[in-house]
């Protein structure tokens, strides 16, 4: 299944011929990988922004076809024909207010309860099926003041930790170190397989001694370490592939939303671009920002719980505006970068919502949903009951069919998305 | 003979059984299902269709519910013919004995807690004990732990991934990269004398823009004038100059923002370790120019920042050092010890003041009339270490000697590798000059750490370790010795398996009764969040911890020590949701007075709130009600209380007018359970219920609306819910769940106490009332508040004191729920049916004595419940 690439002709030489300033390697003399009956890949961004998104300035009023772009879908008028807007949508039985930040992705129900188990999340569905054709299987990144919240999860409910630092993303993926380093780093990899080799053996002698619940219970450890060996060793595979040559500035992590958010949509355009990756989920943690947007001069969360006053109001529209005007500068990206005949955008599918269907109130029914990109029949207005909800897992089936995989449920879906046609 | 008693006893009991079931199916159709059936379904339940599996987890939930409702007399409902008293005695007893015997079946055989891993908060305390480094950052590495039945401690929250795995191999490098002593003496200690202003730091803000000034000898500094209406000498001037250098003290009136970062950059840690650190600190009044005597103490601010990287959270501040007194016009020094990390320096912050800000005012300080604090200097000195090699070292290899690395002497061995160490940033301090590669030496390698490691594993595996499980190790430092290691790394490379095994990341227990080594565990993890120290280990070892007097006597000695603030802090931050504390931004508009200060001063009065307790052995009704509060100045003002001076937080008698007492009416829980803009009596009441009465409210019916707060008009939000509430299948639950909230509507969402609404827009003027002159009130008053309201049993109440009244009057109820609360954080476990009588003992038993929080705590460590698992 892993396709061996070999750079077939330097880019960087090419690029600096041709007077290219963004070198992407993505010209079709420049991808043998791919050669002649080999389809591009398919990929998938996904993108969560945690505090809800007003739905009057986001649903068009009419459904179907011909509806008229709303305040926030303005942004988006040159991909009209290449995005959908679902409305009447939600994860069935998702509630718990801010807490349904960890099931965007998972549509695990009631993520407030206090039994509450997490499942897998899309991207890590994919991921465990096609994540090893690419040097990073998936990339789950955060914007945030803090911490490593992600939106991914594994099969058994854990969260895997985002990256917050574009920065660093960029060197692991892009900066190849020299030889002595990789020999180094090869090394470490080796020692890091040969101690979690100890600690299985350890653990298989030490389950012998356990009950049944217990012995299930190390199990997970134990499938853990089998995992993280086979993860060293793809990466030891990888580490010794050249990694791919881009021209452009390293990202700078930045302080303020909008330029975090805007690095964290160059890398993802970069990391598509480089095939370095085909699954990255974002997650958006409004949390704490409010500095140096346009409009806005109160903290976000804060805003989020407008309580219909005026001046709230128009500082959080303000606020997601700046948001959608990121999205679509991140559609333009990769709508220009060429891959065979058509664009990257046409491979790759961006899903945009949010866990609250409103932040004022916690509502987690009515989700904002856009989904752009990746070969569909795109420029509708999918609108649903907004009373009785209509299965979001189901778009969710769509997406990982139209990523190639042959997956007839994910979490609670009762099918494909409805009214969505392939392109 | 015997085996035909039996069978009769047991034909018997199942005749008997058959007959229970007749009567409960009589008594069930006689006053139940004429709601509870499949055509009316009330409450979603139908009698008639629930299955009497009771081994199907579903049905027993069901089941349990239904003895629950009729047991506290809340079904059949009063409005209908009640059955005799004695009839509804006895279903409870059938469905009791039904329950007790299915749970009995299921739970047999098995630990009740599950095996788990530590968490992460446990797996960084664990580390700092074990190597001695009480401040070395891991926590923010690893991945978040879920949480189950409100705490994180119980084996269903804490799953294990790959993620966690590779985490934790880097993390134990980590560990024993700064474990590990690679040279022959210590780091020199440095000292330096560091000033708040100095060449490269936020000195313009200070000498050009006049947020803050120079002084010397109380008064502004003759050589450097404030900023005035020609703002001073440009920034390159005075850095040719060298004035920075001087001894003139730093005034300051902005705090830490954005764009102002007044931090002591001259030390950036190098090596990390204990450090001691002095300041000098008082307070003033500025009057354009002149040093006037101040309003009062002051508070400054000390905390630990890193500037990079995610070491101890990755913001500014990364930590706060504490908050420190300021007198007006006298310096008045501070010291503490404190580890720092790589990359680490101590900021500053004039915490008490008002924000303020002259760069954008015309005539910058020089017009400016407001309080300031002043910093004479910072001391730092360190690192310290009282021993070389440190005992982080010694751990790991005894008393070996550290020698030169000598290749010659050693062919073919790899030496080990280390990494450079640099001056960092605008740091003073200097990385002591190379000394070339040192490194533990062995004359016996194998049996060196046949040595090294029987000393280390029981140590970290908290309990004996067999000589066979040791062999395992010491065949691995044979293998790295042959393929080329150093000493040191081969050992390393064993340590960073045994850090990374499941008998260090798990604790492992036998599975019925705890044997003395697991019982250290579970007390040490209850009461310190980390491992057994070497006295309980040892007490463990000689088998005297059961002992119900040397079981008493360690957890008073446990109770005692500094590490059981980890219990306070980790307990409440998950019991009391204190965790939670800055999830929302307090409203700028509406509580402009709202900021770090009085944050952080809320957290530390209901941990220090919950440690009296503690301490005095206060009974279960002080949780709702007490007629003294822990507070410092800034939260004796916001509570309208007199009196209080600084920074530190005290016991004062609450006065008779004040509406406080309790954590119910503390600022840290009233905020948590408020979103920052608006109060609203539902999560509110929930919470209450929830977490100080242990009666949680059923989660909201699917497809209901949430009332959408809203404060442009008139209507209050009891407004809004008493419409909600006209619907039947809402009331029933709101009817319990928002009294607690109403009563609570007599406070803000930070805590304030008020009796109208803030509002934005119309309204009345506010009166400014304790709020800080120098902060600008842009909100007006609304509606008035109502804080009345009515329990279930209709008992009524007219504000907050008379719910607190009606509240603290069932204290059973109260101290019931702290138990059943402090049992599933200590034991890991959810509680089950069966659990319900050992807590009601424990109780009891508690109660006998007067009630006590620490006398609740020495029942539970001596329970079954807690020594078994």
């Amino acid at each position: 299944m892993t396709h061996i690439r070999k750079p077939s002709l330097s880019r960087r030489l090419f690029l600096r011929a041709s007077g290219t300033a963004l070198a992407l390697p993505f010209l079709d003399a420049m991808r043998p990988a791919f050669g002649a009956t080999a389809e591009p890949p398919r990929r998938l961004l996904a993108i969560c922004t945690n505090l809800g998104v007003l739905e009057r300035h986001f649903y068009p009023a009419e459904a179907g076809r011909d509806f008229a772009l709303t305040p926030y879908l303005e942004p988006l008028k040159d991909f009209r024909d290449q995005f959908t807007v679902f409305s009447g949508t939600s994860h069935p039985d998702v509630t718990g207010g801010h807490s349904a930040e960890a099931t965007f992705l998972t549509a695990a129900p009631h993520p407030g309860a206090a039994s509450f188990r997490n499942s897998i999340s899309l991207d890590q569905f994919a991921a465990e099926r096609i994540g090893h054709q690419t040097r990073v299987a998936g990339l789950p990144l955060v914007v945030a003041k803090s911490g490593n919240q992600s939106l991914s999860f594994t099969s058994s409910g854990v969260m895997l930790p985002a990256e917050r630092s574009p920065a660093q993303v960029f060197k692991a993926l892009f900066v190849a170190g020299d030889a002595a380093s990789v020999e180094r780093q090869i090394e470490d990899l080796r020692t890091g397989r040969s101690i979690l080799d100890t600690v299985a053996a350890r653990a298989a002698t030490l389950q012998k001694q356990l009950g049944s619940a217990d012995r299930e219970r190390l199990d997970q450890y134990f499938t853990s370490v089998r995992e993280v060996e086979r993860r060293l060793l793809i990466a030891e595979e990888w580490e010794r592939k050249p990694k791919p040559k881009v021209d452009v500035q390293p990202p700078k992590d930045g302080e303020y939303l909008l330029e975090k958010l805007g690095a964290m949509y160059d890398l993802a355009h970069l990391a598509f671009a480089t095939d370095s990756t085909r699954l990255i989920t974002l997650m958006i943690r409004l949390d704490g920002f409010g500095e140096h947007i346009p409009g806005v001069s109160s903290e976000s969360h804060n805003l989020s719980h407008h309580v219909g006053r005026e001046d709230k109001l128009a500082q959080l529209k303000n606020l997601e505006l700046a948001e959608f005007r990121q999205l679509a500068a991140l559609l333009g990206k990769l709508k220009t970068v060429k891959e065979g005949d058509a664009s990257l955008l046409d491979r790759t599918q961006v899903l945009y919502g949010s866990n609250l269907g409103n932040g004022n109130n916690h509502d987690t029914k009515n989700l904002p949903v856009l989904l752009a990109g990746g070969g569909f029949q795109h420029g509708q207005h999918l609108a649903f009951d907004r009373k009785n909800n209509y299965p979001l897992p189901n778009l969710y089936v769509s997406i990982l069919q139209r990523l190639g995989l042959e997956s007839g449920k994910f979490a609670s879906s009762t099918g494909t998305m409805k009214g969505l046609e392939l392109a | 003979m015997i085996r035909i008693a039996l069978v009769g006893v047991l034909l018997w009991s199942i005749a008997v059984a058959a007959q229970a079931a007749t009567d409960r199916a009589a008594f069930f159709a006689r006053h139940c299902t004429e709601c509870h059936d499949a055509d009316t379904k009330k409450g979603n339940l139908d009698l008639t269709a629930l299955k009497p599996d009771l081994a199907d987890p579903e049905s027993f939930a069901r089941w349990l519910k239904v003895h629950d409702r009729i047991a506290s007399g809340e079904m059949p409902p009063k409005k209908k013919a009640l059955p005799p008293a004695k009839d509804t005695a006895a279903v409870v007893k059938g469905l009791r004995e039904a329950l007790l015997s299915a749970e009995q079946v299921k739970l047999a055989g098995t630990g009740r807690t599950g095996l788990r891993r530590l968490t992460r908060a446990e797996y960084e305390n664990t580390v700092r004990d074990l190597f001695d480094m009480p401040g070395i950052a891991l926590q923010g590495n690893l991945p978040a732990d879920g949480s189950a039945h409100g705490f994180d401690k119980n084996s269903d929250a804490l799953d294990i991934s790959h993620v966690n795995l590779a985490k934790y191999v880097e993390a134990a490098e980590h560990t024993l990269e700064l474990a590990t002593a690679t040279r022959p003496t210590a780091p020199t200690r440095q000292y330096r004398r560091i000033s708040l202003m100095n060449a490269g730091g936020f000195v313009t803000h200070v000498v050009m823009n006049g947020d803050g000034v120079l002084l010397r000898n109380k008064k502004a500094d003759p050589d450097f004038p404030p900023a005035g209406e020609w703002t001073h000498v440009d920034q390159g001037a005075h850095e040719r100059l060298g004035i920075f250098t001087t001894n003139s003290s730093t005034g300051l009136f902005r705090h830490e923002d954005e764009s102002l970062s007044p931090y002591f950059i001259e030390h950036v840690t190098i090596y990390p370790g204990r450090y001691r650190v002095r300041t000098s600190v008082w307070a003033f009044q500025w009057d354009k120019g002149q040093v006037l005597p101040a309003r009062g103490t002051e508070a400054a601010r000390l905390s630990v920042v890193q500037l990079t990287g995610d070491g101890r959270g990755g913001q500014h501040p990364s930590c706060v050092l504490g908050y420190y007194d300021a007198p007006s016009l006298t310096a008045k020094e501070h010291e503490l010890v404190t580890w720092l990390n790589h990359n680490e320096i101590i900021g500053f912050n004039v915490a008490s003041l008002a924000p303020a800000a002259n760069y954008a005012r015309k005539g910058h300080a020089m017009a400016f009339t407001g309080p300031g604090i002043a910093c004479d200097w910072l001391d730092i000195e360190g690192p310290l270490h009282e021993v070389w090699p440190p005992a982080a070292h010694r751990v790991l290899f005894g008393d070996l000697p550290l020698v030169e690395f000598d290749a010659k002497t050693s062919p073919g061995v790899t030496p080990p590798a280390r990494k450079k160490v640099r001056q960092i940033g605008a740091g003073k301090n200097r990385p002591d000059q190379e000394q070339g590669l040192w490194t533990v030496r062995s004359e016996q390698p194998l049996m060196d750490a046949d040595k090294l490691l029987a000393s280390f594993l029981p140590k970290a595996f908290r309990r004996p370790v067999s000589s066979e499980v040791r062999k395992d190790y010491v065949a691995k430092v044979e293998e790295r010795l042959k393929a080329g290691d150093s000493f040191e790394f081969a050992m390393r490379w064993a340590y960073r398996a045994a850090l990374c095994s499941p008998d260090f990341l798990y604790l492992v227990e036998p599975v019925v009764k705890l044997d003395d080594f697991a019982l250290a565990s579970r007390l040490s993890f209850f009461l310190w969040n980390s491992a057994p120290d070497a006295r309980l280990t040892e007490l463990a070892g000689s088998g005297k911890l059961r002992d119900a007097k040397t079981l008493r006597g360690e957890v008073e000695r446990l109770l005692k020590d500094k590490k059981s603030e980890r219990f306070v802090e980790d307990f409440l931050g998950q019991w009391l949701k204190l965790r939670a504390i800055a999830a929302n931004d307090a409203d700028k508009k509406l509580y402009p007075e709202f900021g770090p200060y009085l944050q952080d001063s809320m957290v530390a009065e209901t941990r220090a709130y919950f440690r009296e307790l503690l301490e005095k052995n206060l009974d279960a009704r002080h949780l709702v009600r007490s007629d003294f509060v822990m507070v410092n100045e800034k939260l004796a003002k916001h509570y309208g209380i007199a009196g209080v001076s600084g920074a530190q937080i005290r016991r004062v008698p609450l006065p008779a007018d004040c509406p406080r007492g309790g954590f119910l009416t503390q600022g840290a829980i009233l905020k948590i359970t408020a979103n920052g803009t608006t109060t609203s009596p539902v999560p509110r009441g929930a919470f209450v219920m929830d977490r100080l009465f242990g009666q949680p409210p059923e989660p909201p019916p699917p497809n209901v609306a949430a009332v959408e707060p809203d404060v442009r008009g008139a209507t209050t939000i009891r407004e809004l819910l008493d419409k909600h509430r006209d619907n039947a299948t809402c009331a029933s639950c709101h009817a319990k769940m928002d009294p607690p909230g109403f009563a609570l509507e007599s406070f803000d969402v930070i805590g304030g106490y008020r009796t109208r609404y803030r509002s934005i827009g119309e309204g009345e003027p506010a009166p400014r009332g304790g709020i800080d002159p120098f902060i600008s009130i842009k909100f007006t008053l609304g509606p008035a508040v109502d804080a009345s309201g009515a329990l279930p049993d209709e008992r009524k109440f007219a504000d907050i004191r008379e719910f607190q009244k009606l509240a603290a009057a069932d204290s059973t109820l109260l101290l019931k729920n702290l138990a059943q609360q402090l049992a599933i954080y200590a034991t890991g476990r959810d509680l089950a049916f069966s659990d319900r009588d050992p807590i009601a003992a424990l109780v009891a038993k508690t109660q006998k004595q007067g009630g006590g929080v620490r006398t609740l705590i020495h029942e539970l460590t001596q329970s079954q419940l807690f020594q078994t698992r």
